[in-house]
């Protein structure tokens, strides 16, 4: 790999265009190989079968008009222009924004604060409560949702009798019936789950981190909160982009939470896009207006991607 | 081994392959004779093993002539699934609908074959619920037969109405003067669980029909009348007043239909307007909570006759994509999964209540409550209505339920509601 980027780099200090051609050729000749080809060919085939020919497929038929028995009808762009006038589409759009911008920040600093404090020497039986707090990951988000239905039913749910019995009954809520309330319930149950997750990570991480670095910093005077600020942070940076990607992709992908403990109520105000194409698609059967809210989906992820790879998932961020 | 060999056997492992992969994907008679048919079954957790066990009995009862392969879909996913079935290469040629809206969209697109020759043929005209038969009419031609009719009460406990000395309303004013009586003492008149959405829309349609007769809500059904029209926005503004009253129980919209059965078990509330499967669920919570429910029917407004919904709550259809062949033999496994033979099999399986007038229910050990349901459906022959998200299209029913979950947060007004749903119809 290293070979073939100083070859590059050589071939651009070469000025004449002939030479150039034949300093390609050459190159590309040393380069070439049946067996690598061969190797390239089937996950060439499967990405092209499975991801590309799917999205175009889907593109194409955000632009019809069909319930999936009629033949199509094309409509051009309409699928789209109707979404802006499409109450329940934008509430599940601007839920979707705030899902992922809690997704994308609050687990990640949960994960990253019980990762700090369970590699801190002090914290006994650490083993044991980094196996706890990491074992929400292992379960599905279903069965989460069925579990925290329950708990969060305002009549008769653990989290108000829990409020009520410790004395704090004025915070006891319509947690999964309000709908200024409900969004940040569900969000909550996806925070919890996959912040196990994060500590996963970054406490592989910071073990990576030389103990030498925290006695120089030590000696130096630091307290822990600086040494956390000034050598924890920034060594962690690797883990925390790969940590902040997880936690978006999955947030994109929502969908089991929201189907399980709410099915978008009360009146869409728990609907995320996932949900809201899956109602569309397989219920409303409306299939092209279904697809092209998946188009919507993934231009929302394509931004994010290419913002974050261009800004965020950098080679300095992972240099560091 | 020669190269000659070798590419022998290698030749014929592929002709093997090819011919296996091609008899696997054939289907249909066989060169024994038999007719071999697919049906696609809906899963819904009550009397599934007996659905099972009639095609197992067909099979054995018909075997040399037809055989079923049955495909069995869970509940939800069954949505789903059928247009994937249907529109696929080996489509079922006799399959579960769901009647109403859900059942025109799959006759619009010409995959119900008309079964009018058939109710002749077969006697199901004079052995099948009447009003499931009206159900299956569709601009004059049938295209379903109901394997199981359902209907949807008032749900109370004696027990409370003694102890608070209510007697069974009969209008719906005396309705409302329990509930007040009831929600005075501390006990909810109602345990409207609505998280799912589709719950309310049993309260909804009652007060619709209860004060204004089946006629007007059936006209809303045809398209004669418009949601925005003043019986529809007084049926969403009762249950906005009955929710300000503090009619129901907790937080409406955040309690599940399967969890309503906890403070109903407790005690906690009186009525429930659900369908008639509410019983079996609640046995499941508690076994001796069967015994201590009872029934009437949504009561109407003063000067008006009550009206029970009644509807066909599971139906089958035929491909009409199948040859005649194969329709014929769907048609022989239909004739069999409403004899009454078999549709004792489902309502001892749960599957209530049987739509084969035939059936003897004093003969299935049915809970006294259920039996007398029963008698009522059967004596009820005039006109019926059908709750919303079976009566109209996926689309309309959706907005209808999520803008009621509104109305019932009283974050959506009745008219904003109305206005909601009259623009989807409008759309469509």
């Amino acid at each position: 790999m290293a070979g073939s980027v100083n070859g590059s780099r050589r071939l651009r200090l070469v000025r004449r265009p002939s030479a150039r051609v034949s300093l390609a050729k050459r190159a590309w000749k040393a380069q070439w190989s049946w067996q690598g080809m061969l190797y390239l060919i089937v996950p060439t085939i499967a990405y092209i079968a499975l991801i590309i020919v799917p999205i175009v497929m889907t593109a194409r038929l955000s632009l019809y008009k069909t319930n999936g028995f009629k033949t199509p009808e094309w409509v051009g762009f309409d699928n789209y222009t109707r979404m802006v006038g499409d109450r329940a589409f934008r509430k599940a759009f601007v839920n979707t924004l705030i899902w992922t911008a809690i997704t994308m920040t609050v687990p990640v600093a949960i994960g990253l604060v019980y990762a700090a404090v369970l590699n801190s020497p002090m914290v006994r039986g650490r083993a044991l409560l980094r196996a706890l707090i990491f074992l929400p990951s292992t379960m599905s988000l279903v069965t989460l949702g069925i579990m925290f239905s329950l708990v969060y039913n305002s009549s008769f749910g653990a989290l108000n009798g829990a409020l009520n019995k410790i004395g704090l009954g004025f915070l006891t809520q319509d947690w999964l019936g309000d709908p200024n309330l409900v969004l940040y319930s569900l969000v909550a149950v996806f925070a919890w789950q996959f912040s196990g997750l994060c500590m996963a990570l970054f406490n592989a991480s910071i073990q990576q981190i030389p103990e030498e670095l925290y006695e120089a910093a030590q000696v130096d005077g630091a307290n822990g909160l600086q040494r956390f600020f000034h050598i924890t942070l920034p060594r962690v940076r690797p883990a925390m982009v790969v940590v902040i990607a997880l936690t978006v992709v999955q947030s994109l992908r929502s969908f089991d939470l929201v189907y399980v403990m709410t099915k978008g109520g009360p009146d869409n105000a728990s609907a995320l896009l996932g949900f809201f194409m899956y109602v569309q698609t397989f219920v409303n059967r409306n299939q092209g207006y279904g697809a092209a809210i998946a188009v919507v989906i993934l231009l929302l992820s394509l931004v994010f991607a290419i913002v974050y790879v261009r800004r965020v998932a950098t080679r300095e961020a992972f240099d560091e | 081994m020669t190269a000659k060999k070798r590419v022998r056997i290698a030749a014929l492992a592929v002709a093997s392959t090819v011919g296996a992969l091609l008899a696997a994907c054939t289907s249909g008679a066989s060169s024994s004779g038999v007719v071999e048919i697919n049906y696609s079954a809906r899963l819904t957790g009550v009397g599934d093993d007996a659905d099972a066990a009639i095609v197992e009995a067909f099979n054995r009862k018909f075997e040399g002539t037809y055989h079923v392969n049955r495909t069995a879909i869970d509940d939800e996913t069954y949505k789903t699934k059928q247009i994937t079935q249907l529109t696929g290469a080996d489509a079922p040629d006799v399959f579960y609908s769901w009647a109403g809206g859900r059942a025109k969209d799959i006759i619009d697109a010409g995959f119900a074959a008309p079964l009018d020759g058939y109710y002749s043929q077969r006697g199901w005209n004079e052995e099948l619920n009447a009003l499931g038969q009206s159900l299956a009419t569709f601009d004059g031609k049938k295209y379903f037969v109901p394997t199981m009719m359902s209907s949807s009460a008032v749900w109370y406990q004696p027990d409370i109405f003694a102890k608070e000395g209510i007697a069974i309303p009969t209008t719906i004013e005396e309705l409302e003067a329990a509930a007040a009586k009831l929600k005075a003492s501390g006990i909810a008149p109602f345990i409207l669980s609505n998280k799912e959405k589709w719950e309310a829309q049993f309260y909804w349609t009652q007060i619709v029909v209860a004060q204004n007769g089946p006629a007007v809500y059936n006209n809303l059904v045809a398209g004669k009348a418009k949601w925005t029209d003043a019986p529809f926005v007084a049926a969403w503004q009762k249950l906005a007043d009955w929710s300000k009253a503090g009619y129901y129980y907790g937080s409406p919209n955040s309690i599940g239909y399967a969890d309503s059965t906890i403070p109903w078990t407790k005690g906690e509330g009186a009525m429930d307007v659900q369908g008639n499967w509410f019983p079996s669920t609640l046995a499941g919570s508690d076994s001796a909570a069967t015994a201590k429910i009872d029934y009437f029917p949504f009561p109407a407004a003063s000067g008006k006759q009550s009206t029970m919904e009644i509807y066909a709550e599971n139906t089958l259809m035929i491909n009409a994509k199948s040859d005649k062949q194969h329709q014929d033999a769907a048609a022989a496994f239909v004739d069999y999964y409403v004899s009454v033979e078999a549709q004792a099999m489902l309502a001892k399986g749960g599957r209530l209540f049987p739509s084969n007038i035939n059936v003897d229910l004093t003969t299935l050990e049915l809970p006294k409550v259920m039996l007398k349901l029963a008698g009522f459906m059967n004596s009820q022959t005039g006109d019926t209505f059908m709750h919303v998200d079976l009566a109209f299209t996926a689309k309309i029913a959706n907005e209808f339920l999520d803008a009621t979950q509104g109305v019932i947060n009283n974050t959506v007004t009745p008219a904003e509601a109305a206005k909601r749903v009259q623009d989807v119809t409008d759309q469509q």
